[in-house]
């Protein structure tokens, strides 16, 4: 994964972390009447989406580099 | 660059004179392109950045400048809590919403439509683009207040056609369910020539070929458009949808000079419901919550936007290679 991706990747799971949260605060607190929980689920949630882009870049590169070595 | 001193490179063999030797250059093309961000980050980092770190800070404490305890404690969330049950925050969101989506639609339309009949005139081309200028160059508090003195009920020019038409004299701005089209159609007529502008100089950046080849196959002009002026066009499209989409969610000044919110709150916008609630009623705390909130919406909008935008000229310039 280059810098760029990662950053863009690291922005987007930023953006879905604050969604998550504000999602929670505004319907699901009434329910569970946690702040914590929350929270711990919005960054989980938005840590996931890093790692699963983290491991579809690398698999992608990965399989280039396995691509190339075949064309040589 | 690289492409200007091949061609040098080129020119020289053919002259038949001995290349000479590269000059050693001072800094990297990295280094140099950081050299010259460095300004704009500086200043980008003051006046953004600082203020921003600024908002988040007060939005997570108890701030009331009104209350001795002025900008005061630590309340965790409790300001964004607030931000997502009040209700004249969430109106003044839909009114917003309303505002732009009609604004930027009709801007759009219009704008596409004048750039086209521009882009065919023979005659006084010059003078009709400098004319459509104008309403840009004006400041919008001013314009603002002449529109103000348009609109009005007993002096104003729109009544003197509403009535030449045989058609019932409006209180334009005084009432409720006029007063937000009169704040559109204000916009329109502002920032349509923008548009247009933008949309005129893509047009004629236009590559010629494609359009020959489809006169030679005969398609008719209603296919030309669909098939190779809009697809052509539509970086050019989705860059001004998304700055006149921005532009109209921060409408302010319009707001202040035409109506200043009213009548009631039905010309309150965003920006206006949190200038009264942080700089008239001292509630900092609240205000910038809400406008982290509606900075993450904007955000987020423009970002999926500009990332198919960006894919789309990926996959352009990939197919042009």
């Amino acid at each position: 994964m280059t810098l760029s991706e990662a950053w863009d990747r690291m922005f987007w799971s930023i953006m879905l972390t604050i969604f998550v949260g504000l999602v929670w605060m505004g319907f699901l607190q009434s329910y569970v009447a946690c702040e914590g929980v929350g929270l711990v689920v919005a960054v989980t949630i938005g840590i996931v989406f890093f790692a699963t882009g983290w491991r579809s870049a690398s698999a992608k590169k990965r399989l280039a580099a396995a691509g190339e070595e075949e064309d040589v | 660059m690289n492409s200007g001193s091949v061609s040098v490179d080129n020119a020289q063999v053919q002259a038949g004179r001995p290349r000479s030797a590269p000059k050693r250059r001072l800094l990297s093309d990295s280094a140099y392109s950081v050299l010259l961000i460095t300004p704009a980050m500086i200043l980008i980092l003051i006046f953004a950045l600082v203020p921003l770190a600024y908002a988040i800070n007060v939005s997570f404490r108890f701030a009331d400048l009104t209350s001795p305890r002025g900008i005061a404690d630590f309340v965790g969330l409790e300001n964004y809590h607030f931000a997502l049950k009040d209700n004249f925050f969430w109106a003044s969101v839909q009114r917003t919403l309303q505002f732009a989506i009609s604004a930027v639609v009709l801007e759009m339309v219009l704008g596409i439509a004048i750039a086209f009949l521009l882009n065919e005139i023979k005659w006084l081309k010059g003078i009709a683009r400098s004319l459509i200028i104008l309403p840009l160059a004006a400041s919008p508090f001013a314009v603002g207040l002449i529109w103000r003195y348009m609109y009005h009920p007993e002096f104003g020019v729109f009544n003197y056609i509403v009535s030449r038409l045989g058609m019932p004299e409006q209180n334009w701005l005084g009432n409720a369910s006029l007063a937000m089209p009169s704040v559109i159609a204000f916009d329109v007529w502002q920032w349509t020539p923008f548009v247009a502008l933008i949309v005129l100089a893509g047009l004629q950046a236009l590559p010629k070929e494609p359009f020959e080849a489809a006169e030679l196959d005969g398609a008719s002009r209603w296919r030309v458009l669909r098939t190779l002026t809009f697809p052509l066009l539509s970086p050019v499209l989705t860059l001004v949808l998304v700055l006149r989409t921005i532009d109209a969610v921060r409408l302010y000044d319009a707001v202040v000079s035409l109506t200043g919110g009213g009548p009631g709150t039905s010309t309150e916008v965003v920006t206006f419901y949190l200038y009264r609630l942080g700089l008239r009623f001292f509630r900092l705390d609240q205000a910038s919550a809400m406008s982290l909130l509606f900075l993450y919406a904007t955000v987020v909008f423009t970002g999926l936007v500009m990332r198919r935008f960006m894919r789309q000229m990926a996959e352009r310039t990939r197919a042009k290679n």
